[in-house]
């Protein structure tokens, strides 16, 4: 199988904390993995390095072969990186049509245009007007994403980085905060996204039995460290994952 | 549709009003006034380049007289060292530009990747710069007393200068307008909102707030040419801090990012400026009238934010929703 995404003795520091210590990981295209961790075990910052918003302390980043240590965040999405966030991350005074539509303004590369191009702006609030309806968010798209329900956000966030289109999916914590009745929307526009077979994803995510579900393979962090990584089943199984991370507690922990 | 009802009721009253500026002068011989009005138009430019940073990207400057100044001083040295004719003055209007458009590209490169402050202090800063090279440099810019200059003869007219201004202003009104609707427009708004989320959809951001400095920077020599124009006289003034809280000023009483409202302030600034200064040779409290723009200034932010184009907007607003229809037209 073919690696898309890659760390070498990846390694983060805030003063003297170590938040990530000498990660080595290997993404394989066209897999769904899942990164579970207690919390502050270092997940959000792994992606934040993964996705360009920290520099390294040390290490390096490869995708899809090439080095991307030292590009920035934006270069990284042009390469077909996408991300959600885990604290909901919109453009609060734009409409909901309006912050897909930039993303898919981006996604087309219209980057530089002095003039209004109705006819562009048209094509890209159409294909916005579908990935709308992807996400479940049809008719709320004049509502300015600030007013929009906490659960509607999250969606957002979701249709943002699918308009993008990009290949690598990180999504952080898709669900946090959300109450329980809108989970299954959230988990039905996820299986949707795994279903394509031209994505590759890495979910952060707290909720076991959507982790069990949806992974072919499991990450576990703690302290920074990859304390193990394997098939759903064999993580439930492994000893040390049971211990450090549940401290004894089966998989129950949400949210 | 209320809401767009109301927008078109804006949009005629917009035309109207110009179609009054236009026949104006063939109604009314004050030259006083015309000269008021022609600086009105003259600061609306300047306001709306202020507007583009502020209210549209997000960026605050304290040395926006600095693009101001080198527009002034352009135009006035070339018309002064060179021959007088139109094509000196287009000379020294692209001069300006030029110079404009490196200084802003310099500062934006250097301090626009950086927090939001150090673009406000480093324009400060270089204005403070061209400020003392205007006063120190007597051999090219004739030191603090500042120097008088010919202008072309069509532009010694001060009908064809009310119109030229006019027109101007309208003009740039019009290019803004479809700048900031533009697929960089929209970017830049989206600056303003949330900056690393902008990142993150793959828009290199340095580059955008660059392109609103340089243009807003370009925008704001015209004005200063213009305004050196009107006097035939320029001195280190144009360079001073006060421009600078005028834009500001101009910009939050009309409205951030609208456009339209700094164009009003600016006429409400002028005006009030003008009769003020007026009334003082009645009642001296009058004489300090920066101090009533400087209490303006202050009921402006903490009771009216938004600006007059804002509490319009506010307006229509509750109409909408009193008439209970939230879809927007687009
Ligand atoms: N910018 C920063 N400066 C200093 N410390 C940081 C910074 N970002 C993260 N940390 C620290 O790194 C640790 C890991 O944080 P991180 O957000 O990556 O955890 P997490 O695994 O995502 O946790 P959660 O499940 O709560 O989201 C925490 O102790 C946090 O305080
Ligand atoms: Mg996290």
């Amino acid at each position: 199988m073919e690696v898309i995404l890659e760390t070498k003795q990846l390694a983060k520091t805030f003063g003297d904390h170590a938040v990530i210590q000498n990660i080595n990981l290997k993404i394989f295209k066209g897999c769904f993995t899942s990164i579970i961790g207690p919390n502050g075990a270092g997940k959000t910052t792994l992606f934040n390095l993964l996705s360009g918003q920290y520099v390294p302390t040390s290490g390096t980043i490869f995708y899809k072969g090439r080095d991307i240590t030292n590009l920035s965040v934006a270069a990284r999405t042009r390469l077909g990186m996408g991300r959600s966030f885990q604290l909901t991350n919109i453009f609060p005074e734009l409409t909901t049509l309006e912050n897909i539509r930039l993303a898919c303004q981006a996604a087309s590369k219209d980057y530089y245009g002095f003039f209004p191009n109705k006819k562009k702006f048209r094509k890209q609030a159409e294909e916005a007007e579908k990935i709308l309806h992807d996400v479940y968010l049809h008719g709320k798209e004049d509502v300015l994403a600030k007013n929009l329900t906490h659960g509607d956000k999250r969606k957002l966030e979701i249709a943002m980085l699918l308009a993008l289109k990009p290949e690598l999916l990180l999504l952080d914590e898709p669900t946090a905060g959300i109450s329980i009745e809108e989970v299954p929307a959230i988990l039905e526009v996820i299986e949707n996204l795994k279903n394509n077979p031209e994505h590759t994803i890495i979910l952060i995510e707290h909720k076991m039995d959507m982790v069990l579900h949806l992974s072919d393979e499991i990450i576990v962090l703690f302290n920074g460290e990859l304390l193990a990584r394997g098939k759903p089943n064999e993580i439930i199984r492994d000893d040390r994952v049971q211990t450090a991370y549940l401290g004894g507690v089966p998989f129950a922990k949400s949210g | 549709m209320l809401a767009a009802k109301l927008n078109r009721i804006y949009g005629y009253s917009g035309v109207i009003i110009l179609l009054l500026l236009l026949i104006f002068p063939f109604t009314n011989d004050s030259r006083s006034m015309l000269i008021l009005l022609t600086q009105v138009f003259i600061f609306g430019i300047f306001a709306m380049s202020y507007d583009l940073l502020l209210g549209y990207t997000g960026i605050v400057s304290f040395g926006h007289c600095l693009f101001f100044g080198i527009g002034a001083y352009s135009t006035g040295l070339v018309l002064n060292t060179f021959a007088t004719s139109i094509s000196m003055f287009f000379l020294g209007i692209c001069l300006g530009f030029l110079l404009a458009t490196v200084v802003s590209y310099i500062i934006g490169m250097l301090s626009l990747r950086l927090q939001s402050h150090f673009y406000a202090m480093l324009t400060l800063g270089f204005s403070e710069l061209f400020l003392v090279i205007a006063e120190k440099w007597r051999s090219v810019t004739h030191g603090g007393d500042g120097f008088t200059f010919r202008a072309p003869a069509f532009l010694q007219d001060r009908l064809f200068v009310y119109f030229f201004a006019l027109a101007s202003m309208v003009m740039i009104f019009i290019l803004l307008r479809l700048f900031t609707n533009s697929s960089i427009g929209k970017v830049l708004r989206a600056i303003s909102q949330n900056e690393a989320r902008v990142q993150a959809l793959g828009f290199t951001v340095l580059h955008y707030k660059v392109i609103a400095s340089i243009v807003a920077g370009i925008i704001a020599s015209y004005s200063g040419a213009l305004y050196a124009i009107t006097l035939r006289f320029v001195d280190p003034s144009v360079f001073s801090i006060e421009m600078t809280l005028d834009a500001l000023l101009m910009t939050m009483i009309g409205g951030v990012g609208t456009l339209i409202g700094p164009i009003l302030g600016s006429g409400v600034v002028e005006f009030l400026q003008h009769y003020l200064s007026q009334l003082g040779s009645q009642f001296p409290i009058f004489e300090r009238w920066t101090l009533f723009l400087g209490l303006l200034y202050i009921v402006v932010i903490l009771g009216f934010p938004k600006g007059i184009v804002g509490m319009f907007q506010e307006l229509s607003k509750r109409d909408v929703k009193e008439s209970k229809n939230y879809r927007k037209s687009a």
